[in-house]
Parts: C-alpha cells; sequence; structure tokens
C-alpha cells in the first residue's frame, strides 16, 4: 500500500516538471567525469565564459550575503559544467565569515565542506563543488588579492572551479542583484594587452590600489540566472502576495549608511578631480599637450558616480513621495465613508 | 485509494485553529521545494519528495526560512526520516545559520489537496519528539495548474498538529485504527500564514522573476522565431551532453517553450509573463549599470509603484463591490422585499473590513508637523544631490567646451595680427582688473583658455564644499534619527 502511495506522489509530480525545459536540473555523472578526465580548459585559459545560476542557488547566496551585515561571508556553490558553461544548482554557506578570520577558518571548513557534500549525495544531489562565493558589502564586485590567490589555488587543484562574488549593498540600492563571477588566469599566462574592465565600475578610494593591482589576473564570466517551470508558476503567485511589499518598503531609509558613504567617496573624488584639473589649466597655457582627444578622467568618473546616486536617490524619495501621497490625509478623505461603512456592518 | 473525500479524517473535526499560531512563510522555503521537486522528478529517484523545515519560533510565530531535503527510510514497514542523516545535516546548517538561530521547525511534503494521508503520520510523530508545536507544510502538486490560472492562493497549506481524543463523527473509522493505537489520535489543524520577504529576499525573486540572463533578454523580441527553434531543438531528444550550444539552447527552450504554444497550458503563461515585466518591480533593470541607464531605473520603478497601486486599487474595488452588493439594512427601511437576490452576508469578513477602517486613521503619524519637516529634510537632501550632479555634469560640458575653443581661436592671431594690436589695449584693460595684468599680446588665446580651465577648477571647487561635504555630512548626522 506505502508504495502504491509513493508512486501516486510521484506520478503527481511529474506533470509539473518539463525534462525539456527543466533540463538544467538532470545529472549524468558519466558524462561529469568525462568530462572532468578530458579537462578542455586547459588548452585556453578563457575557456569558460558563461555561467548560469539557479534561482534557489542564487537566492540563498544573495541572501547569505546579506546576513552577514557589514562583514564578507563565504561560502560553496554546487553545480557541474557544460561546454564553456557552469551550471551552479545550489549553494551553501561555509563557517567563515570575515577578511582577517579567513585564513584560519579555512580549516574549519576544510572539514565542513566534504561532510556536506556527502550528506548532499545521499539525498541524490550528486554536484561536486564548481567554486566558491564572497560577499564585498558596499565596495563592487571583483577580486582583490587575496582573493586572488585564493581563486589560484582552487583552480589549481579542484578545477573548474569557480569564483563568484556578491554586493549587499549595492543589490539594496540598485534594487538589482549585483554579482560578478570571475576565473583567474594560470600563473604564467598573460593577457594580451586586453585588461579586465570592460565595464565601468565604481569602486571605493579604499580599496582601488588593490583593484588595480590585480585586475590583470582574471577575467570576468557572463553571469545569468534559470528557473525551473515550477519556479514560474510560484514566482507569479508569489507576486499577489507581495505586491504590498513594493509599496512599503523606504530605500532611502534602509539603506542610509551605504549611501552615506557614497556620498563620502564622492566628495573624496571630487577633491581629486579639482587638483587635477586645476592642473591641468594652469599647466597647459598652450594648448598643443592637451589635445582634445585626452579625456578628464577623474572628472568623467565624478560625473558617472554623482549621476549614478543622484539617480538611487530620486528613485528612493519617489518611494517616500508615492507613500506620502497615497496613504497620508487618508483618514481625513475616508472618515465620512468609514462612518457609513460601520453603520452597514 | 478513497481520496480526495469531503472529510479528511485526518483533518481536526473543530474548526478553525485556536493556538494561535502564526506562520511567516518565506519564498526561499518554496523555491527549495520546487528545486527539490524539479531534481527529483528530473534524476527519477526513488522514494516520496519529503524535507525539513527550517525557522525561527518566537511566542506563537513561528517563520519558515530555510528548507532541505531529507533521506527517508523504511522502518517497520512506516517510512520515516533518517535519524543519523538528519541529525548530521541538521547540525551543518545550525553552524551557518546562527544570526538569527533557526531551528527544525516541522517539514514538508507533496499531498493531495484534501491534506494528509496516514502515511505521513510516522514522520510526523518522530519529528514531534524533537518539537511538539512541529508543522507540516503540504505542498499540493494537482493545485499548482489550477492556482496559477485563476490567481489565487499558493498550492500549499500549512497544518500543525494536536492530539484529540475520539469525537463521536471520526471515531471508529478503518483508516485511522491501525495507525493510532491510544485514545488521543493525532489531527491536523489548517494554519493561516502570511509570506514575509526580508529586502533583499525581494530584490533576489525579483532579479529572479524577470526571466533568464541576458540571452533571454536579448532573444525576448524575437520571440517567435526562438519559439520554433526550440521545437526542433526538443526533437533532438534529452541528451544534454553537447557543450555549450546545446545548454544555452536549452535556456532558450524553456524561455522560449514559457512564451510559446509548446504545452497546452503554456497559453495561460504567455499572458502573465508579458505581464511581469512590468508587473515585478525591477523588472526593466536588464542592463548592467551604467550612467546612462538611469532614467530608465527611475522609470522601473516607478512602474512598479504604478503596478502595485493598480493592484491596491483592485483589492479596494473589490472590497467596495463586496459592500455594496450586501443587502440593505432591515433596520433603517422595514420596507425592503427579503426575496431581491442579494450577496449572503459573512460576518468575518465584516468584521476585518470593519477592522481595516478602523485601523486607517493609524497610517497618519501621530506628529504631522515632524513628519514633513523629516520628509522636506530628506527632499532637500535628494534635491542637493541632484543638484551636485546636474553640477558636475555642467563642469564637464565646460570643460569640453573650453577644450574645443581652444582649437579654433588659435589660428586667428596668426591670420590677422593687426586686429590684434587694436585690441589690445581693451584685452589689457580687462586683464588689469582681473588682476592678472601685463600679458603680450600673444596671449589673447592663451589667456582665454586658462580662464577657461580655471573656470572649471573654479566651479568645482564650490561644487566640492557645498555638495558633498555638507550632503556627507548630513547624511552622517541624519543617520541616527
Amino acid at each position: 500500500m506505502e508504495a502504491s502511495l509513493k508512486s501516486w506522489e510521484l506520478d503527481n509530480a511529474v506533470q509539473l516538471v518539463d525534462s525539456n525545459r527543466d533540463a538544467l536540473y538532470s545529472y549524468d555523472g558519466a558524462e561529469q567525469s568525462k568530462i572532468l578526465d578530458e579537462k578542455p580548459w586547459k588548452m585556453n585559459p578563457r575557456y569558460f565564459r558563461n555561467v548560469r545560476i539557479s534561482a534557489v542557488a542564487l537566492l540563498k547566496m544573495v541572501m547569505h550575503a546579506r546576513a552577514g551585515g557589514p562583514l564578507e561571508v563565504m561560502g560553496l556553490m554546487q553545480g557541474k559544467t557544460a561546454g564553456d558553461t557552469f551550471i551552479v544548482t545550489d549553494a551553501f554557506r561555509l563557517p567563515v565569515e570575515g577578511t582577517e578570520t579567513r585564513v584560519n577558518a579555512h580549516e574549519e571548513a576544510n572539514e565542513y565542506m566534504p561532510n556536506y557534500l556527502q550528506s548532499s549525495r545521499d539525498v541524490g544531489q550528486m554536484e561536486n563543488a564548481v567554486g566558491w562565493y564572497h560577499s564585498h558589502p558596499g565596495y563592487g564586485c571583483w577580486l582583490s588579492g587575496v582573493d586572488v590567490s585564493t581563486q589560484l589555488t582552487q583552480q589549481s587543484f579542484q578545477d573548474p572551479f569557480l569564483a563568484v562574488v556578491i554586493d549587499p549593498d549595492r543589490t539594496i540600492s540598485a534594487g538589482k542583484v549585483e554579482i560578478g563571477a570571475f576565473r583567474t588566469y594560470p600563473e604564467s599566462y598573460k593577457p594580451a594587452g586586453e585588461r579586465f574592465g570592460d565595464g565601468y565600475q565604481t569602486i571605493p578610494l579604499s580599496k582601488i590600489e588593490d583593484f588595480g593591482a590585480h585586475s590583470s589576473r582574471y577575467y570576468s564570466l557572463e553571469v545569468s540566472h534559470f528557473k525551473s517551470s515550477l519556479d514560474t508558476q510560484l514566482l507569479e503567485l508569489l507576486w499577489n502576495k507581495y505586491w504590498v511589499s513594493t509599496l512599503s518598503q523606504s530605500p532611502l531609509f534602509t539603506n542610509r549608511d551605504y549611501s552615506s558613504k557614497q556620498m563620502v567617496d564622492l566628495s573624496q573624488m571630487i577633491r581629486k578631480a579639482e587638483l587635477s584639473v586645476q592642473a591641468n589649466g594652469r599647466g597647459m597655457p598652450v594648448p598643443k599637450s592637451g589635445g582634445v582627444g585626452v579625456k578628464d578622467t577623474q572628472l568623467e568618473k565624478v560625473v558617472r558616480d554623482s549621476n549614478k546616486i543622484s539617480g538611487e536617490e530620486i528613485s528612493g524619495l519617489l518611494a517616500g513621495v508615492v507613500k506620502d501621497r497615497l496613504f497620508n490625509g487618508i483618514g481625513e478623505l475616508e472618515r465620512p465613508a468609514k462612518t457609513l461603512k460601520s453603520e452597514k456592518s | 485509494m478513497s481520496l480526495p473525500k469531503p472529510t479528511n479524517p485526518l483533518i481536526s473535526a473543530h474548526k478553525s485553529s485556536d493556538s494561535g499560531l502564526q506562520i511567516l512563510l518565506h519564498p526561499l522555503v518554496l523555491l527549495n521545494i520546487s528545486d527539490y521537486t524539479t531534481r527529483h522528478t528530473l534524476r527519477e529517484q526513488e522514494g516520496p519528495i519529503v524535507g525539513a523545515l527550517l525557522g525561527q519560533q518566537n511566542g506563537r510565530d513561528i517563520s519558515l526560512e530555510h528548507a532541505f531535503e531529507c533521506k527517508v527510510i523504511v522502518k517497520d514497514g512506516e517510512i520515516i526520516l533518517h535519524e543519523a542523516w538528519l541529525e548530521e545535516r541538521l547540525q551543518q546548517l545550525k553552524d551557518v545559520h546562527k544570526a538569527p538561530a533557526l531551528d527544525l521547525v516541522g517539514w514538508y511534503t507533496h499531498t493531495p489537496p484534501s491534506g494528509p494521508q496516514p502515511h505521513h503520520l510516522p514522520i510526523h510523530r518522530q519529528l514531534l519528539e524533537n518539537n511538539e508545536s512541529a508543522v507540516l507544510l503540504a505542498f499540493h502538486p494537482s493545485l499548482v495548474a489550477t492556482s496559477s490560472a485563476t490567481a489565487g492562493k499558493l498550492p500549499l497549506t500549512i497544518y500543525e498538529s494536536v492530539y484529540e481524543a475520539e469525537t463521536s463523527e471520526s471515531g471508529g473509522k478503518p483508516v485511522d485504527a491501525e495507525t493510532t493505537d491510544t485514545d488521543l489520535k493525532l489531527r491536523f489543524k489548517e494554519l493561516p500564514y502570511s509570506i514575509e520577504t526580508h529586502q533583499m529576499e525581494m530584490i533576489g525573486m525579483d532579479f529572479i522573476a524577470k526571466g533568464g540572463g541576458n540571452a533571454t533578454a536579448v532573444k525576448s523580441t524575437t520571440k517567435e522565431k526562438v519559439g520554433s527553434e526550440s521545437v526542433t531543438e526538443k526533437g533532438k531528444g534529452t541528451a544534454t551532453r553537447k557543450g555549450k550550444e546545446k545548454a544555452t539552447e536549452y535556456e532558450l527552450t524553456e524561455e522560449a517553450a514559457t512564451n510559446g504554444k509548446t504545452r497546452e497550458d503554456d497559453n495561460n503563461v504567455l499572458g502573465p509573463e508579458d505581464e511581469d515585466r512590468t508587473l515585478y518591480p525591477i523588472s526593466h533593470r536588464h542592463y548592467p549599470t551604467s550612467p546612462d541607464t538611469n532614467p530608465h531605473t527611475v522609470v522601473a520603478s516607478l512602474t512598479a509603484k504604478a503596478n502595485a497601486i493598480k493592484m491596491l486599487h483592485s483589492r479596494i474595488r473589490l472590497l467596495n463591490t463586496y459592500l455594496s452588493s450586501l443587502p440593505p439594512s432591515h433596520l433603517t427601511d422595514t420596507g425592503i422585499d427579503p426575496t431581491i437576490r442579494t450577496t449572503e452576508v459573512n460576518h468575518t469578513i465584516l468584521r476585518s473590513i470593519q477592522a481595516l477602517t478602523n485601523r486607517l486613521p493609524l497610517i497618519i503619524p501621530a506628529d504631522r508637523a515632524a513628519f514633513e519637516k523629516e520628509m522636506l529634510a530628506e527632499e532637500n537632501d535628494v534635491s542637493l544631490v541632484a543638484l551636485l550632479g546636474s553640477l558636475t555634469r555642467s563642469v564637464r560640458d565646460i570643460r569640453e567646451v573650453g577644450r574645443k575653443f581652444s582649437v579654433c581661436p588659435r589660428p586667428r592671431p596668426l591670420i590677422n595680427p593687426h586686429e590684434l594690436t587694436l585690441a589690445f589695449p581693451i584685452l589689457q584693460v580687462i586683464d588689469s582688473q582681473r588682476g592678472s595684468a601685463g600679458r603680450g599680446s600673444g596671449g589673447l588665446a592663451a589667456d582665454l583658455f586658462p580662464s577657461f580651465g580655471h573656470g572649471g577648477g573654479v566651479i568645482t571647487s564650490p561644487t566640492g564644499e557645498s555638495g558633498g561635504g555638507p550632503r556627507a555630512r548630513m547624511f552622517l548626522g541624519g543617520g541616527g534619527t
């Protein structure tokens, strides 16, 4: 009787899943070990180009990053590879926190990791660890010197391996998940002239040295995410539940610390830009040396940053104004209507 | 099997829960269940879909924040959780969820819509040993398709369990006779639940909800084409090992199939899927942050607000319609014909509507003046930042003008030096007024240019002082309020 009940449950589940649409959720052990044996990424230091992250893994990582607050947090990702794409199916936290403690805590994490993976296998989650993630609260998605050497070690012993960085503070203020995925080049490889930095990033001045010093040692991968058909259906239903929070949130208030930090940073940058502008102005009475092609990079950065900040602030304020218009003064207008209604009931 | 029948003997006969337990359900749990279900099915794993729920219990509030799938074993003909495995896994997760500390608060499984079945009891009893208020989240797979069409409730029910003495109507039924051996029987009671999201969680959900990554965002303009491709792709079979093209194709397939008509019920999905591009708060932010997308982000957040207000409006209208469809009062007007068909009066709904309207005055801040002052301060802050933004932009533009200008007028003195000598006295006057007298005639162009250079410097310096400084100070000072 039990068996029939179980099979009934399974039958019922089948209709929720489309084996084509949700193909990324399957796992073929033989295929994965074949890839591991072939090691196609040995040929090309930039072999891997894409990362696909499952909904559940993304949410877990994002929430972990936020839970850490101002501390850096760290965890591992489980998944597989297909061609030049990493497919991250799940993620789990590691009992490690903070920048300084990382090296020591690694011992503890080393023990935790295999145990966790083993118990995952027991319930049919056959994936290996394919990467690690950590958070950069407030200073953007890139790899620091320590991160680069960690990633380099992992890549030489545990390839294929991937590094993912999440910025929880910027995620909140921008309203979209700030995430980056990276792989380092092997020690011997020098990227031919082309520098990482295709996209402009705002990096606090206190970190910019670290950023600049190592940016040529790794490259970033294209990050995207996927969800199952069941996820899609559930998410649709969830919208019915949480439109309220769209109205109730107030980004200006929750992210005050971050925006004041941004402001301090901007003022520092303006001071720097000011100096460079003055130097330039005095330095070229004859505009021969200046030339039209040369741009004020400092000034350019200031403009970008202040635009970004003001955009975020404005949308934050709009949220407040909308709320104010919508709810304040509701009592005065509604009162007569209210008495009517209560009479009725 | 005698499913689904109107009365499930395992559901308590006493209607509503009187324990006052409040369940706060987090979306991560739902995604976890969905993830496990999908994986379980595709990998053709055996056994039932069973998992544990982690959360916090605070008085009568239980939050369900995390979930993980469980290993089950068959022992004495009963299906129960693998004790040692569970303990280990639980410890692993507790180790990393310390602040706030999460604990085992219940479990989830798939059940028919009618509720838990006798074979669910052993696991529940097992959990009750550790936590006497363990809850059961029953996910109803058969309701998924229908509930998404009606935009109704989530396809799940949360139960608490109680021990009840035999009651006359449920006593002696053969179904539970074999599963219970005392007079007190385990019964399930439905619990009310609400969805709770952290802000971060919500942003994550939006990000996920707005569709696949860049690949799909690009392809969304050519939906039809991708749709037909995906059909041929499916024809090739399910062998996934084909390298990159295949992997991305499948992703496209996933998206395209959602938008296409490859499955019958996808027609339902088409509408909402397009709709959610505007429904979900931040759905327009497909692009990496760059200064040029600022208008987009502002517009997107406004669209999200507008949609939420629409939703609020429709809800209020619903209440309104309901209230106006009620029968008119019998007390004030006795001459009403009772045969006119009106909505049946539901007192619970009326009471909650009254509670809602009574609460309305509370929304208004107690100290209106202080609130307005605060709002004004906030507004000023933001305006200042916006001003700073436009100032810096102007500075850049002026620099640009200066640079271009320096290119144009330079040849002029060479073409007609005579003109310059005529203008010289005037220039000298200007120069002396500015305190920088005594420049040669060749200094016209040279003088003009650095004046632009200085101009940039002069403008920037008050910007740096008055814009960045006080604003930052304001923020730091305002942080405590």
